[in-house]
């Protein structure tokens, strides 16, 4: 995995678990791997493992049974919350740096909308 | 931490291949050397034996001055220093180490002149060299040799052991001494010209060494003057005692400056 | 936590020159450290001092062991096998490590080798930098200590080496052991750092934890340690 060195790893890491949640290649219930492991396959440190993982089990999104290791969580809708969740976050950044430019809402919509059009089309 | 018998075999380890690698190159100047004695037509049965003699002397003193590099090369590098062992222990487990060696070597250089003189002397050998290996071999001429000597010569003989034991001892504690205190004091010499600056300083301290060292012996020879009699023995006794007592100085001053002051080579 | 290593007024000159003034450093234990500086900034004798080759003043203790004998027993450091000739297998240099050093798990050594890829019957002379280095590093890895000190370990050698001594980093630093790696390719071991030191100005300038620096300022590890020689980032 490739790490962007201005923001921290912990932070990075969990992005990267919750990717795989989403995308569900961690599905609800799924074991991650060991923490050294998971450590030795992102080339990091052990005790930033810890620590993303540490800040997921708090928030609920990963539970952490005693001396068998971590489980994605049981629970979907806390799931669907946490995917609601970071939608909500990147739309914020998205539309408070659009606003900053002046844009309308009703702008902010068609230049998206345009957006996603033209980037389609590229992609064809 | 590791324990002087461990850190010994460790050093003595590498010596021995060294030692070794000595003695193959010692056996194959006898072997060009003697097979030129056998083109120009002067073989004999003693060939071997005196090339080994001429040989061997020269490759001892190669096997003691490389014995000494190592001994000084093996203080100041990080791959023996960071071993968990006190300095005592390992300052001493380098020089027994390159003693063993020594003698290891002395040793084998005994062993080959005795073969090579028996096959010298299954060949044809001149009447006096016939006597004298006829004596050798069978313990007669030892025999000889033994009742010249005085009554109590197992003594002088454990005094001379002692004496050249201590002396090649003597001399490798002073050039750690020489090596130690240079290396010390160039630290606290500013830069710059360092090599000039360095021979200097080894003139220097090999002086003073050695002023300290007469200075010591003739305190020494004078408080003990009194009680040397006319005996050999005891004049043996009193040289091992001086030596003895140089040696536990300087090797008290050793280890006190690889403690406190010696430091390796950097990485 | 516990400390692994505790440095208190530690200075230290050579040729009436002053490499490092009042280093006061404590690290803890489980860490992974960055020991970043230019070169001469006095990397080395960091490490020097704390395995007590160099010899300064001031107290180093480490894991409670102010005793140079009882230090070297909880650090092992990468030396670079200076003091075996060019002619030495690295079985015998093998057979050093393990007889010398009480802590060494040749099974793990064993383990680092195929992972590394080094081949133990080929002579000291025949390896190249990369595989040299990686030989030292194994046999640094395959003592169980307290303290790893790694200097320098990824100067001139190939990426490919590089990331294969990275993980093996990871793969083996035991769970409760502090590694410090001085080092000048930042970018590349950023990741796997816990905290960083720089070396500056003789002494400790900075030490703190690696994400702290990403959060507070916003820069990479090695954009930040940059700017510190341009005067860029406000530093307190």
């Amino acid at each position: 995995m490739q790490f962007d060195d201005k923001v921290p790893i912990y932070y990075q890491i969990k992005n990267h678990i919750y990717h795989e949640m989403m995308t569900g290649q961690l599905a609800a219930g799924a074991k991650l791997p060991a923490v050294r492991q998971l450590a030795v396959d992102l080339t990091v440190n052990v005790n930033t493992v810890q620590r993303a993982l540490g800040e997921m089990i708090q928030e609920g999104t990963i539970e952490s049974q005693r001396g068998k290791g971590n489980f994605v969580t049981t629970d979907t809708t806390r799931i669907a919350q946490l995917k609601e969740q970071l939608v909500v976050e990147q739309l914020e950044r998205v539309y408070q740096q659009l606003h900053a430019l002046n844009l309308s809402d009703d702008e902010i919509i068609t230049s998206l909308k345009q957006y996603i059009e033209q980037r389609g089309q590229q992609h064809d | 931490m590791t324990s002087f018998g461990t850190m010994f075999r460790a050093l003595n380890r590498n010596k021995f291949s060294l030692i070794n690698q000595i003695f193959l190159v010692e056996l194959l100047a006898v072997v060009v050397s003697s097979l030129w004695t056998l083109v120009t037509g002067h073989f004999s049965s003693m060939t071997l034996f005196y090339s080994f003699i001429s040989w061997g002397s020269i490759a001892w003193w190669v096997a003691f001055i490389l014995l000494s590099r190592k001994n000084e090369q093996t203080f100041m590098q990080d791959t023996y220093r960071l071993v968990p062992i006190g300095d005592g222990g390992f300052y001493g487990a380098n020089v027994l180490s390159s003693l063993v060696e020594l003698l290891y070597f002395s040793v084998v250089q005994a062993v080959v002149l005795v073969i090579t003189m028996l096959i010298g002397g299954m060949g044809n050998v001149d009447s006096d060299m016939h006597a004298f290996l006829n004596g050798f071999f069978d313990g007669s001429g030892w025999h000889a040799a033994l009742s010249g000597m005085p009554a109590n010569w197992p003594w002088l003989f454990l005094g001379m052991v002692i004496v050249a034991l201590g002396i090649l001892l003597l001399v490798w504690t002073t050039i750690t001494l020489i090596h130690f205190l240079t290396s010390v004091i160039s630290n606290f010499l500013p830069r710059g010209r360092q090599r000039v600056v360095l021979v200097i300083l080894y003139i220097v301290v090999i002086w003073l060494v050695t002023r300290i060292i007469s200075l010591l012996v003739m305190l020494y020879t004078k408080y003990t003057s009194g009680f040397v009699g006319a005996h050999v023995a005891s004049q043996i006794y009193l040289a091992a005692g001086a030596i003895v007592i140089l040696l536990v100085l300087e090797v008290v001053a050793n280890i006190f400056l690889l403690k406190k002051w010696v430091e390796t080579q950097a990485n | 936590m516990t400390n692994v290593l505790a440095m208190n007024q530690v200075s230290y000159k050579r040729n009436l020159k002053t490499i490092l003034h009042d280093v006061d450093l404590t690290l803890e234990t489980g860490k992974i450290i960055g020991l970043l500086g230019e070169n001469g900034a006095g990397k080395t004798t960091l490490m020097r001092l704390i395995t007590g080759s160099a010899k300064g003043k001031g107290t180093v203790a480490v894991s409670g062991d102010t005793v140079i004998a009882n230090r070297k027993s909880h650090i092992s450091f990468s030396e670079q096998l200076h003091g075996f000739s060019n002619s030495t297998k690295l079985d015998e240099v093998i057979a050093f490590y393990q007889r010398v050093y009480a802590d060494f798990d040749p099974k793990q050594f064993t383990e680092l080798c195929t992972f590394l890829q080094i081949d133990t019957s080929l002579k000291l002379s025949s390896l190249s930098k990369g595989m040299k280095e990686k030989v030292i590093i194994a046999l640094t890895l395959a003592r169980r200590t307290n303290l790893y000190l790694l200097d320098e370990p990824f100067s001139g050698i190939d990426s490919m080496s590089r990331k294969k001594i990275i993980s093996s980093i990871i793969k083996w630093k035991p769970e409760n052991a502090t590694m410090v790696i001085s080092d000048h390719y930042v970018s590349e071991i950023a990741p796997i750092l816990d905290e960083i030191v720089i070396v500056k100005d003789q002494t400790i300038y900075t030490h703190r934890p690696a994400d702290s620096v990403r959060e507070e300022f916003g820069v990479g590890i090695e954009a930040y340690y940059e700017s510190l020689y341009e005067g860029g980032v406000q530093h307190d």
